[in-house]
């Protein structure tokens, strides 16, 4: 099992540790997931999200090879900022979905999940052999948090130099010193919050989380909430609303495709542009809990499936994200749980979001 | 009605804990209080939601009585052979007393039992105790 920086200070306050994707990582420390949940949504929440790959693709060509390696389009991403992409197989499948962040043309920070690492470099090796490209693997030698709620700017503000943080637009990011160290500053994140995910090298993480622990109003929190937090903000997980047998359209994800880019991107023609199914957002009409894997039904007809489920701490009750069959949006649906057939409706995604920067303009 | 005295005054020494992490407490000389353990609580953490069995349920020994679902986990909990007779109605809208005080007023259910004997095959609190701290070395 591998560890973070953080090992020591998470088992001496409380931590309830698992095992996520090899990973010995907190599901929460002593206050539990609701209480880190709340104070994400209220103040801010602290994440230690180092597990996360991170990798560095320069070279004359690291532009021209992410945007074909990835649907989005990375040519148009202004520089100093950031954009959500999904890395396709052949079929048109989804390895991963990730983040990058253009430094420069020749320059892109990629943050992939965590469990997917080794896959997406063995993928883009192969991507690489005719692009004059370099692909380093910083994820050892860097660690990465998360800062997230409606406080984080005025807890980052005060001991961050650099570029008024105020003025970074939502997926924009900076490079400072935090501390006394130096920091890259992104406003990105998982929550449905405005907040920060911070790298750094591995050797200050420790110093900085344990400053940022200790000022008042920011709560550390496990990946109990940080998965809690994402449902509700309607965030898609890898691995649980998409994977490599799952095709872009298939989960909603069409704002990330650019079908018309120049050049195109791995993967597309493979894509099938209007299949039968779509993600949807579900809340429950009584007080049970979907969980992932349970159908989804149309009077006796299994008509899907329930990707992520949870409770939601916000609306104080169950809520899912699902596959199901475009057909059927219309007819009244149940979740099978605990052989009861629960009465759902479709939710307009996301059920919570907070954001209040804006993006950068794209050319 | 349900409580007698005499009961009632060694309630404390009576109750009966299984290797599943639930607590068999006797309130009379047919019937048991089921609620999980401080232990269960901990490891559960924050219950959000209880599915209670219908009153007058029939179970079977070791069978779900009912499912306590938390942001982390569903878990369910298991009975003796009996039947259903009362629910904690509370719960309904306090779910958080199952980890407030999951060996008082978070108590989950009453069971009259078909046999009392059955309650001589769990652990004492101690010997519980003993068993949690060697399961989790």
């Amino acid at each position: 099992m591998k560890d973070t920086f953080c090992l020591s200070w998470d088992q001496a306050h409380g931590a309830r540790l698992v095992d996520f994707h090899g990973w010995r990582m907190p599901i929460s420390y002593a206050k539990g997931i609701l209480y880190e949940h709340q104070a994400t949504r209220t103040q801010a929440g602290l994440f230690n999200i180092s597990h996360m790959g991170r990798l560095f693709i320069t070279g004359n060509e690291a532009t021209k090879f992410s945007n074909f390696a990835l649907t989005n389009d990375i040519e148009a991403l202004p520089i100093n900022n950031a954009e959500y992409g999904l890395l396709l197989n052949q079929t048109g499948g989804i390895i991963d979905d990730v983040i990058v962040y253009k430094y420069s043309p020749h320059k892109i920070l990629w943050i992939v999940n965590a469990g997917n690492l080794e896959k997406d470099l063995q993928h883009l090796q192969q991507l690489a052999q005719n692009y004059e490209i370099t692909i380093q693997n910083i994820s050892e030698e860097t660690a990465l948090l998360a800062l997230q709620g409606p406080w984080s700017q005025k807890v980052l503000a005060p001991i961050f130099e650099g570029q008024d943080l105020s003025q970074i637009p939502y997926f924009g990011f900076t490079e400072g010193c935090l501390l006394g160290r130096h920091v890259l500053v992104m406003a990105t994140g998982y929550t449905g919050e405005d907040g920060y995910e911070l790298m750094m090298d591995q050797k200050d993480a420790m110093p900085i989380w344990e400053q940022l622990a200790q000022i008042s109003g920011v709560e550390p929190c496990g990946l109990g909430a940080r998965d809690s937090l994402r449902l509700e903000a309607g965030l898609p997980l890898h691995g649980n609303e998409m994977d490599e047998t799952t095709q872009p359209f298939e989960v909603s994800l069409n704002w990330a495709v650019k079908m018309n880019k120049p050049g195109g991107f791995y993967g597309k023609e493979s894509l099938k542009l209007n299949p039968n199914r779509q993600l949807i957002g579900v809340n429950l009409v009584n007080s049970v809990i979907p969980r992932s894997g349970q159908m989804i039904f149309n009077q006796d007809k299994v008509v899907g499936h329930v990707t992520s489920g949870n409770f939601s701490p916000t609306l104080k009750k169950g809520i899912a994200l699902g596959s199901v069959q475009k057909d059927n949006l219309n007819q009244s649906l149940t979740i099978e749980i605990r052989g009861k057939h629960q009465p759902i409706f479709i939710s307009k995604l996301p059920w919570v979001r907070n954001i209040k920067k804006k993006k950068a303009k794209r050319p | 009605m349900r409580w007698d005295p005499i009961f009632n005054l060694r309630k404390g020494d009576m109750k009966k804990f299984s290797k599943s992490h639930e607590w068999y407490e006797p309130i009379n000389d047919h019937g048991i209080r089921i609620g999980i353990t401080h232990h269960a609580a901990v490891e559960l953490s924050d219950v959000v939601f209880v599915e209670f069995p219908d009153i007058g349920k029939k179970l079977s020994d070791r069978q779900s009585v009912c499912v306590l679902e938390s942001v982390k986990a569903v878990a369910d909990v298991y009975s003796l052979a009996g039947e259903v007779i009362a629910i904690n109605e509370k719960l309904k809208t306090e779910p958080q007393l199952v980890n407030q005080d999951p060996q008082g007023s978070g108590w989950l259910v009453e069971v009259r039992l078909n046999d009392m004997n059955s309650l001589n095959n769990y652990m004492t609190e101690e010997d519980y105790l003993e068993f949690v701290n060697s399961s989790s070395t």
